[in-house]
């Protein structure tokens, strides 16, 4: 955002108002500010809240250059974006939190989306994912979940301490074979564990993410990011 | 406060009173003509909005038409249900509402079998954006609040000026004197319920292009629907035209200056206040054993 959108200098943030939504909003506080965005709003809506006029009238008084949907759900997401749009916000709009790009298409509509930037765990068109994609979607009904390749990848790391471990009973030793190990997922890339800075133990998993965005209706591939 | 969003505020309200009233306009009626407090009231709200997904983006039918549709089947559906299950339950008023809590998880499930859980969308059917000042208004509510307000301009015209609607005011007033005056109660019974489910249809269909449709989508609504009942009075339209206004604007003002929870919150704690003080509501009667 700071290199390819020096513009945006005033930050917005609406999160979901529970456990998961009050800790990725601090998060992402923390991010922008690191890059020099100043937060001139943040607030919380209860899951499944249709009518998100009210908190918008509020959000944009405020005149944020962009908007930060935290770790949202779709639909939610879609909602907002949908009723942001429509009262005139010409903001950018972006999502720090999960996949779930195509079924906030389906509510926003692809007009509404245009610009739109987020992050994701996959590439839709790698290949790889395309394989899977498809399939997943022969066998259970579409959108596949954005997380499936993930959790995909992080079974067979799984299956890999295990034999590493020589059990599949011992469960101390399969942990012990996990934490001092990496893997090289199928669709997600190098996997390796890191997290001690914030929570004092390194069991978060590492891997390489997109930056991307809504284009005519696509997702389209703006960077990759290996951390 | 930022009083420059005021008049946002009001008409952010204004249009969110709109579908309460729709929606409570329906079980109202089939609580004073029935007795029943129909908890399947936000499974029909939400059959309104599916059919009308089903009749745009299925057949590929124009809009307008697709809300006549959602309505007419909704209140067809009212029918079924009356004659099929609530007519078994007419006067006990403990075991018609346990009926019709089973009925809505029943409708849900059905629903969710049909539909998935994932959320759907209707296609936005108007676009554009009337900005006057400093208020931003989606054309796309503005017909909300017109095409609800015929509904309502009909429904208050039936109710009037019809035969069947003074016959079915009569049942709601008195039903023994009705019984006196003539009026066939059982056949009118079916008509009030199919009335009730019919506007909570109209009010999923009318609504339907704005919000995202998923089988639990009518829980919020029947529970608004239900405050604004206790609000205006059990059994008054009057009350629920009223009633449904003023829990649409105090959200809309609550939400904007306070928090979305507090404004969820408020409109149970009125619930609470008002059966405590004023239990027949702003508008109601006094409860008359029947």
């Amino acid at each position: 955002m700071r290199e390819k959108h020096p513009e945006v200098k005033k930050v917005a943030i609406l999160g979901p108002n529970d456990e998961s939504g009050w800790e990725t909003v601090e998060h992402n506080v923390r991010g922008h500010k690191g890059v020099g965005h100043e937060i001139v709003f943040r607030d919380f809506f209860e899951r499944g809240t249709v009518d998100f006029m009210p908190i918008l009238s509020k959000t944009f008084v405020q005149n944020p250059d962009a908007l930060n949907l935290d770790g949202s759900n779709p639909g939610d997401c879609g909602l907002i974006l949908k009723q942001a749009r429509q009262m005139g916000y010409k903001g950018k709009i972006i999502k720090t939190g999960g996949p779930g790009t195509p079924e906030m298409l389906k509510v926003a509509g692809k007009d509404l989306m245009e610009g739109f930037i987020y992050y994701s765990p996959i590439n839709p068109d790698y290949p790889k994912i395309k394989e899977i994609t498809k399939k997943y979607e022969s066998k259970f009904p579409p959108p596949m979940n954005g997380f499936t390749p993930q959790f995909y990848d992080g079974t067979g790391w799984l299956f890999e301490a295990m034999k590493k471990a020589g059990t599949v009973t011992d469960t101390e030793k399969v942990k012990q074979a996990l934490e001092n190990s990496t893997f090289e997922g199928i669709y997600t890339g190098p996997m390796s564990w890191v997290g001690k800075e914030f929570y004092g133990i390194d069991h978060q998993v590492k891997f390489p993410f997109y930056v991307m965005a809504v284009r005519d209706g696509r997702e389209v591939v703006l960077g990759r990011v290996v951390p | 406060m930022e009083l420059t969003l005021l008049p946002q505020v009001m008409i952010n309200g204004l249009t969110l009173g709109t579908n309460y009233v729709l929606m409570a306009l329906g079980f109202t009626m089939i609580f004073g003509v029935l007795r029943i407090v129909n908890f399947a009231h936000g499974e029909f709200y939400m059959l309104g909005a599916f059919t009308t997904f089903m009749v745009v983006t299925q057949l590929n039918l124009n809009y307008f038409l697709a809300v006549v549709i959602a309505v007419v089947s909704g209140g067809l559906l009212g029918v079924v249900a009356e004659e099929a299950i609530f007519r078994h339950f007419r006067d006990k008023e403990l075991e018609g509402m346990i009926v019709a809590l089973g009925l809505s998880i029943l409708i849900q499930n059905l629903a969710l079998l049909a539909w998935g859980p994932y959320d759907q969308s209707i296609p936005p059917v108007f676009l554009g954006i009337f900005k006057i000042g400093t208020i931003f208004y989606p054309v796309e509510r503005l017909m909300v609040v017109l095409i609800s307000f015929c509904l309502m301009a009909g429904f208050y015209l039936f109710l009037k000026r019809t035969k069947v609607g003074l016959a079915i005011r009569a049942i709601a007033q008195d039903m023994e004197c009705a019984r006196i005056q003539g009026i066939r109660i059982h056949r009118l019974y079916p008509v009030a319920f199919a009335i009730g489910t019919g506007l909570a249809a109209a009010s999923g269909a009318v609504i339907g292009p704005i919000f995202q449709l998923n089988p639990w989508m009518g829980h919020m609504p029947q529970l608004k629907a239900f405050v604004v009942v206790i609000l205006g009075g059990i059994g008054s339209i009057p009350g629920a035209f009223l009633g449904g206004f003023i829990l649409g604007v105090t959200e809309s003002f609550v939400t904007t200056y306070g928090s979305k929870a507090l404004a969820d919150m408020l409109g149970f704690v009125l619930v609470i206040g008002i059966l405590l003080f004023r239990p027949s509501g702003l508008f109601g009667q006094s409860q008359v054993t029947r």
